[in-house]
């Protein structure tokens, strides 16, 4: 199983009031059809993730709302990093009583192949505002350098 | 490679840039559950990246409306390998019906998520009737 995470900018060429009107469509859509049977039986869910690169580290960022601290578990192993976790549901409310389930819980999953070593010891990581942001400082000899040439 | 600019590089090669001009938000729903306790309607709202400062939360006699920005990540040292976190605007409306206490309504936020309550009017709620 596989979910291919629907890219919301590749639609640019269109007028903008079609293009937001689809991507609000396809964007509720994309939340429903997300939450999926997980081999375990408990409910999975895809959270939204950007990854930016500098040239001293990569930055990792979720959106895990609602997600505490202690439910996220992040490892790195052969420059494969994977955070993984889970949403839990307010516990003192009967099912019964929901009138509207929109929102995602349950196990959440994803990985990265990192395409430069980082220095694993190095790595941060800190949860403000419903957002994870990893930090990961490539390793000394990954940086880029500057390296002067001669010219004879 | 050029780095004076952020380039998104997607997996088919297609490249855009990153930065969006400020005049052009990027609105997203925010998703909501919602749910009735005894005395009051309880919402609650994913919005992560907002804060108490940043969120709006306005009540009006039929309405409640929810409306946050959240910032967006670009730098100029910054080589974007993959964005999916395109939006940087929360937008919800609800329509409230009668039977609520609309002075009562209290908001809190915390972690990215937005709690809402809304406590029902003295009429509605269950009252105990004493048995001679």
């Amino acid at each position: 199983m596989s979910l291919i995470r629907w890219n919301p900018t590749r639609d640019l060429a269109w007028p903008s009031e079609l293009l937001s009107f689809q991507r609000e469509m396809n964007r509720l859509f994309d939340t429903f059809a997300r939450t999926d049977e997980g081999a375990s039986g408990l409910s999975m869910w895809t959270p939204a993730v950007d990854v930016a690169e500098r040239n001293d580290d990569y930055e990792v960022r979720l959106e895990l709302p609602g997600v505490r601290k202690e439910d996220v578990k992040i490892t790195i192993e052969n420059n494969v990093l994977t955070i993984r976790g889970e949403k839990k549901r307010e516990e003192n409310v009967n099912e019964n009583d929901y009138r509207r389930i929109e929102r995602s819980y349950g196990s959440f999953v994803r990985s990265f192949t990192l395409p430069v070593a980082v220095r694993a010891d190095k790595i941060e990581a800190k949860a403000q505002d419903g957002i994870l942001t990893v930090r990961l400082p490539k390793a000394e000899e990954a940086r880029p350098k500057q390296i002067e040439v001669q010219v004879k | 490679m050029d780095r004076s600019h952020a380039v998104v590089i997607h997996r088919n090669g297609s490249q855009l840039p990153a930065h969006r001009p400020e005049a052009m938000p990027v609105v997203v729903t925010p998703v909501t559950d919602l749910y009735e306790a005894e005395r009051e309607y309880v919402v609650r709202l994913d919005v992560p990246g907002a804060t108490r400062e940043t969120i709006r939360v306005e009540v009006q006699p039929a309405r409640l409306h929810v409306s946050a920005d959240v910032a967006v990540r670009t730098g100029a040292d910054v080589t974007v390998q993959h964005r999916e976190i395109v939006w940087n605007r929360f937008t919800r409306s609800f329509n409230l019906g009668p039977g609520i206490h609309l002075e009562g309504i209290t908001a809190a936020i915390a972690d990215g998520v937005l709690t809402v309550r809304i406590p029902k009017s003295e009429e509605v709620l269950p009252r105990n009737i004493a048995i001679q």
